[in-house]
């Protein structure tokens, strides 16, 4: 089952009387359970791309449909019942809630889901531990390590039970290491929970580890590449 | 699920301790400042009051009709127990009345002369109802004694020092007396008085009230009865029911209507205290502006992720309008307990503002202002500060709420 169509998507951004055309015609299809990653060098349209399937920007020309949704055609709040609802994010840094808890972080997404109390504390506790931060669940971020708060921000995104978790540049703020270990996260979490990924990366190590590659160059999808 | 948010926007104001300590304290300080303006503007209106209801206006002055704009001899109480009877009847509500004579004269000693307004009193009545007998600075109040030889009269300090005259001094009063011809009589000084008010230190002077209708030649007759009732919030209906007694024939005015003055003052005192309130308030609301607008500014990236997992712009909106509220709740809890502490090491004993004793003593009040807590005017300050509170975020709020996710998180 596919979960987001790119259909022939532009995007452009005019600064002054500058245009800047960051994506020029992509096509992509994203199937359920998928794990993949989008690569390629600064400018070449990675985060535009994931803001647009994310719903948190419009595209210029072309479609994108998310979770059989057709992006362009909803309001400003059914876009946000759908990133709620369907979406999960992950961004590069500074991505939790400073003044909440590791478990409250988690909750939070279940909370605007209207999730029972019981069920949301139980679910936020269960997957912490699965992420492996069974032990830190009453820190605050600035508490924890980059990389906890980062697999805090995997926990928060996969809680909602989205359809999609976006990640954009998940370790480029984290050192190999610990870095190696979240996708490893991701990983299982996709194989075990069947959970579709997709991820932005310029760090070749990350991209070794996708099940599928797809390179973009200048606002163009380049290669396309199944493992 | 507004749980979430309200705990949000707890903790974030211990998230910049110090500016949070800053703008609450800002506000604590202002709201301090204005209870403070609150009770002791409001005690000195009141002491002014009560000042001049206790030196000698009384609650409510009866007199025959007309005598208040034309006060002449002509106008006595000719049946003077039947208005004493009616007061009487009242009972309970009046702390006691008083007799009296009064008129304009003239003061004439060995050295100098002054206008003066003669009044004429039951010794004893008087010096339980009015303030004068313990006014006095030197000698002692009238005795009630009208032995021929030896009238008494008191004086203020500054009519004594104008017309020369020490205890035992003479004076000569005169004035219209009934049937147009003038009365005057010899007294000797037997008490000094010294009231807040300057004018009434110049002006009034204390005789018997025997003496007086002597001097007058009214017989029993009298200018005025005076009442004074134990509480203010009486006053209306002890004023009406003694005017519907008593009919056309006479007056009954209350000391509002006495000293137009007096109240011109006390609703210039409110006016002047809710100006300053009203500049307080807007320094206090600017640095809540300031503030919730920085912290705003600065948290632009973490309210583009809050939006993007799905949060709605109206759960951004009150969050900020949370934050605000709690910061005008730390602050007013901050300043009751300012003045609190300030009330506990001897406010609540007054303010001594000796040094401006002289320009106190033009408004008739005394040089220590005693605080007047008024229960309705805090609680509408309290409410005032708070709704000024969440007003002053409403912009900086709406700033949170409009912003679009992805900006937002472009920003780092």
């Amino acid at each position: 089952m596919e979960i987001v169509v790119v259909s022939d998507v532009h995007k452009s951004y005019t600064v002054g009387n500058v245009t800047t055309e960051a994506l020029r015609g992509v096509d992509l299809t994203i199937g359920q359970g998928e794990f993949t990653a989008i690569a390629g060098p600064s400018g070449s349209g990675k985060t535009t791309l994931l803001n647009l399937v994310g719903c948190l920007d419009t595209v210029t020309s072309g479609s994108i449909t998310v979770d059989g949704q057709l992006v362009s055609a909803l309001s400003s709040s059914e876009l946000s019942d759908l990133r709620r609802n369907r979406i999960g994010f992950v961004f590069q840094a500074y991505n939790l809630i400073p003044v909440l808890t590791a478990r409250e972080n988690v909750e939070f997404v279940m909370l605007l889901q209207k999730v029972p109390d019981k069920e949301r504390t139980e679910r936020a506790k269960a997957i912490l531990e699965e992420v492996g931060l069974g032990d830190y669940l009453d820190r605050r971020p600035t508490e924890m390590s980059g990389g906890q708060q980062q697999r805090v921000a995997v926990a928060r995104a996969i809680a909602a039970e989205p359809a999609l978790v976006l990640a954009d540049e998940p370790t480029a703020n984290l050192d190999s290491t610990t870095g190696g270990a979240l996708l490893n996260l991701m990983r299982k979490l996709n194989e075990e929970k069947k959970v579709t990924f997709l991820f932005s990366t310029h760090d070749r190590r990350v991209m070794e580890r996708a099940r599928r590659l797809v390179q973009l160059r200048d606002g163009r999808v380049e290669d396309d590449e199944k493992r | 699920m507004l749980g979430i948010y309200v705990k949000i926007a707890w903790r974030n104001i211990f998230r910049n301790r110090r500016r949070s300590f800053v703008v609450i304290g800002s506000v604590a300080v202002g709201v301090a400042g204005a209870i403070f303006m609150i009770l002791f503007m409001m005690g000195m209106a009141e002491q002014m009051v009560h000042a001049a209801i206790n030196s000698y206006l009384g609650h409510i002055q009866i007199h025959r009709t007309g005598f208040a704009d034309n006060p002449v001899v002509r106008l006595t109480m000719s049946d003077p127990d039947s208005v004493i009877g009616q007061v009487e009847r009242i009972g309970g509500r009046i702390q006691g009345y008083s007799p009296r004579i009064l008129t304009r004269g003239l003061a004439q000693s060995a050295t100098n002369s002054a206008g003066v307004q003669i009044i004429g009193v039951e010794a004893v009545r008087e010096s339980l109802l009015t303030s004068v007998a313990s006014r006095i600075v030197e000698g002692t109040f009238l005795t009630g004694e009208t032995s021929l030889r030896r009238k008494e009269v008191v004086v203020g300090d500054a009519l004594a020092q104008k017309l020369g005259l020490q205890l035992g001094r003479k004076v000569v009063l005169v004035a219209q007396a009934h049937g147009g011809d003038m009365g005057s009589g010899a007294f000797r000084v037997v008490g000094i008085f010294k009231m807040p008010s300057e004018d009434l230190n110049k002006a009034l002077v204390w005789i018997n009230l025997q003496d007086a209708q002597e001097m007058l030649g009214v017989g029993d007759g009298l200018s005025e009865v005076m009442v004074m009732l134990h509480k203010d919030d009486d006053l209306a209906a002890v004023q009406k029911a003694l005017a519907s007694e008593l009919g056309d024939e006479y007056e009954v005015r209350t000391w509002q209507d006495a000293s137009r003055e007096m109240v011109q003052m006390v609703e210039l005192f409110d006016v002047s205290t809710l100006i300053m309130m009203a500049v307080v308030f807007f320094a206090a609301a600017f640095g809540i502006v300031n503030t919730m607008l920085m912290s705003v500014f600065e948290r632009m990236r973490e309210f583009g992720i809050l939006r993007a997992i799905g949060t709605r712009p109206w759960a951004l909106f009150r969050m900020v309008i949370y934050e605000a509220m709690f910061i005008g709740f730390l602050g007013i809890a901050g300043g009751v307990v300012i003045i609190g502490i300030l009330y506990l090491a001897g406010l609540g004993k007054g303010l001594d503002l000796s040094v401006f004793a002289e320009s106190l003593a033009l408004f008739g009040s005394d040089a220590v202002i005693k605080p007047y807590f008024d229960v309705p005017m805090f609680i509408e300050t309290v409410v005032l500060v708070e709704v000024m509170t969440v007003l002053a975020s409403l912009w900086p709020a709406m700033r949170a709420s409009r912003l679009q996710p992805v900006e937002a998180i472009r920003q780092k």
